[in-house]
């Protein structure tokens, strides 16, 4: 029996769509009236869609046919109100906080806030260094001077100081790649990084590191997974304390078979062009979402229109 | 992981326990209805109507055809596990807190509580499963009257060696072996100072491991019942179990239930506790219930566990691939160098 308010509106759309299922996840799409406020109600819901394949033994498959519903079960059409899940996630903790090391506690909250304060440490140690010129610049505020009014990219500051002729940051970067990176020591963790393409989707960021770690001082590895199935995006950046163990590591992995697909190695930014380099930026931004991308993209080409 | 909340229960949770294939988890509450859930999925596959008390203790057979329910009614009663039906009852004169199945499923054994004038008592029963449950006699084979001086209660029983032995536990903290045909105490052993509250051993029965009011859990050697290890808590351990692949154990427990409503969740110390098992050592711990946890099992094949607790709740917990893969903490090892 229905009441009259719940007959079918004429006026909506049919009652439900659901599109069939697109990257794991499929989206049903239905419309309904507001009881309180009369509006329409368009509701979108998006369901996370996988198939796994269970072994079970002859036993157990014949025991889950065999068996009916009894007792208190046997009435119940939904099983809401009795079987429900945690709405949230429970992680196995760590009872001893300094004993961090066991690879327990992978809360990816957690991760991503150690992530963030090593980040902070890094960039006032760095801060630290410009100050006290610990890399042996010889003049520190002569930089400072230099790149006045402008924004330096982190990453090119050093090389700014140790240039003594204020020539621009165009020059700077004709500078770097002059030097090849071979004679001259930055502290430039891009200019370490190699972006390792061709990954297969198992592949972990651990697996990463257990892979380059003969080579020399890892700093970071970045595995890119799409940010809603967290699924590998099939490339990685490897970024080396040294240039030369980056070096060896392109050297010896260009073109290793690597779970079962042939590894292709090459510089995170290569010394090519400045719109490869703004090109590289974009693709390694993209991690975060395709709106996200194309802002920085945005950004990007601003900045080197700055350069210019 | 996001564990499945099992709400099928009214009263707190006196037992859980996967059958031996795993997919089946039968759980005993003190709302007097025994339930059967789907160890995968969670859902409620079915509940044994017809006790009158309290179930304290279940115990399905290998096979998985037939199951036994203690009840605080007095009564013992023997269910069909897949659709539910009650094949036979055996009445006590006292609660009954234990049962468990003989090896090969034709017998079984029961603890009774004192009742009035009735002792404490451990029975045995004949139930050859593949005649009629009219045929089987409903007096018991034996009956063992348990010391009546000092009152002791047994808690836990299970038939060991090829039911030659039965194996009881007690609230004195003490365990006995009594011989099946003539009711004598084989062996006696005393590894806790008070009520050793649950036993469970390991799938192969080479190894069991008491939990105890006293605050610790004990790891033994089944053959010659020689104390292995010792994991301490700081909280009175309802139940222990071993994982079947992995070298851990799970302790659940918590405050006795009467002092649970004068503290809050996060003091109450309602968590489960991971140790391993060689080292002694506590290295994980899993949060969720609201009152102790009474019982704990995990599944045979070491990817799931349950956890009932005071509260009326049994969570049923997947474990993530990050815990199945993980390599055992060693410690006391030199720490590695940060990089």
């Amino acid at each position: 029996m229905s009441r009259w308010a719940d007959a079918d509106d004429p006026s909506l759309p049919p009652a439900a769509y659901t599109s069939p299922p697109q990257n794991g996840r499929q989206t049903t799409t239905s419309y309904s009236v507001s009881s309180k406020t009369g509006q329409k109600l368009k509701t979108v819901k998006t369901v996370k869609v996988w198939s796994e394949v269970r072994k079970v033994n002859k036993r157990v498959k014949s025991r889950s046919e065999r068996m009916k519903r009894f007792g208190l079960a046997s009435g119940e059409e939904e099983q809401e109100n009795v079987t429900i899940q945690s709405r949230d996630v429970i992680t196995i903790e760590d009872p001893n906080i300094e004993n961090t090391g066991d690879g327990e506690a992978e809360d990816p909250g957690k991760a991503l806030a150690g992530n963030l304060n090593a980040f902070w440490a890094k960039q006032q140690r760095r801060q630290l260094e410009r100050k006290y010129d610990v890399n042996g610049d010889p003049e520190p505020e002569a930089s400072a001077s230099d790149g006045l009014g402008k924004y330096v990219p982190p990453g090119q500051r050093g090389a700014v100081s140790s240039t003594s002729s204020g020539g621009g940051l165009a020059a700077m970067a004709d500078k770097i790649e002059a030097s090849g990176g071979g004679d001259k020591k930055y502290d430039d963790r891009d200019a370490n990084t190699i972006r390792c393409t061709n990954i297969s989707e198992e592949t972990t960021e651990k697996d990463l590191q257990e892979l380059f770690k003969d080579f020399g001082r890892i700093s970071r590895v970045y595995l890119a997974k799409d940010r809603e199935t967290m699924q590998s995006r099939g490339f990685a950046f490897i970024s080396f304390v040294h240039h030369a163990d980056a070096q060896n590591a392109m050297d010896a992995l260009q073109g290793y078979g690597y779970d079962h697909l042939i590894l292709k190695l090459e510089w995170a930014r290569p010394s090519g062009g400045k719109g490869d380099a703004g090109g590289e930026r974009t693709e390694f931004r993209s991690g975060y979402g395709k709106a996200l991308a194309q802002d920085t993209k945005e950004k990007v080409s601003f900045a080197s229109n700055l350069t210019k | 992981m996001r564990p499945i909340l099992l709400k099928g229960h009214e009263r707190s949770i006196t037992y859980v326990n996967y059958n031996y294939d795993g997919d089946l988890l039968f759980t005993a509450s003190k709302d007097n209805v025994p339930t059967v859930w789907s160890a995968n999925t969670g859902e409620r596959i079915g509940t044994y109507n017809g006790h009158q008390g309290a179930v304290w203790d279940l115990d399905c057979n290998k096979f998985s055809t037939h199951l036994l329910t203690a009840s605080a009614d007095a009564t013992c009663k023997m269910w069909n596990v897949e659709t539910g039906e009650e094949v036979q009852t055996f009445k006590h004169r006292g609660p009954v807190r234990g049962v468990a199945w003989g090896e090969g499923s034709q017998c079984f054994a029961t603890i009774s509580d004192p009742f009035m004038d009735a002792v404490a008592m451990i029975s045995i029963y004949d139930c050859p499963l593949d005649s009629s449950p009219e045929s089987w006699s409903q007096a018991p084979r034996l009956e063992i009257e348990l010391p009546k001086e000092n009152a002791v209660k047994a808690t836990n029983l299970v038939f060991l060696n090829l039911n030659e032995a039965l194996f009881v536990t007690f609230d004195d903290g003490s365990i006995r072996l009594y011989d099946v045909v003539n009711g004598k105490v084989l062996n006696m052993i005393t590894p806790h100072t008070k009520k050793i509250n649950n036993v469970s051993f390991n799938r192969e029965k080479t190894l069991f491991i008491t939990s105890s009011v006293d605050t610790t859990a004990k790891l033994y050697d089944v053959v010659k019942l020689e104390h292995l290890k010792t994991y301490k808590t700081d909280r009175p351990v309802n139940d222990a179990v071993i994982s079947p692949n992995k070298e851990h154990i799970l302790l659940g427990g918590g405050q006795d239930a009467m002092s649970v409503t004068t503290t809050s969740g996060k003091a109450g110390k309602f968590e489960t506790k991971f140790f391993h098992l060689v080292y002694e050592t506590e290295f994980g711990v899993v949060k969720g219930h609201f009152g102790p946890i009474n019982a704990l099992a995990i599944n045979p094949d070491g990817r799931s566990y349950a956890s009932g607790a005071e509260d009326g709740y049994i969570r049923l917990h997947f474990f993530d691939q990050s815990y199945i893969n993980m390599k055992d903490p060693v410690p006391d090892a030199p720490t590695e160098e940060a990089n």
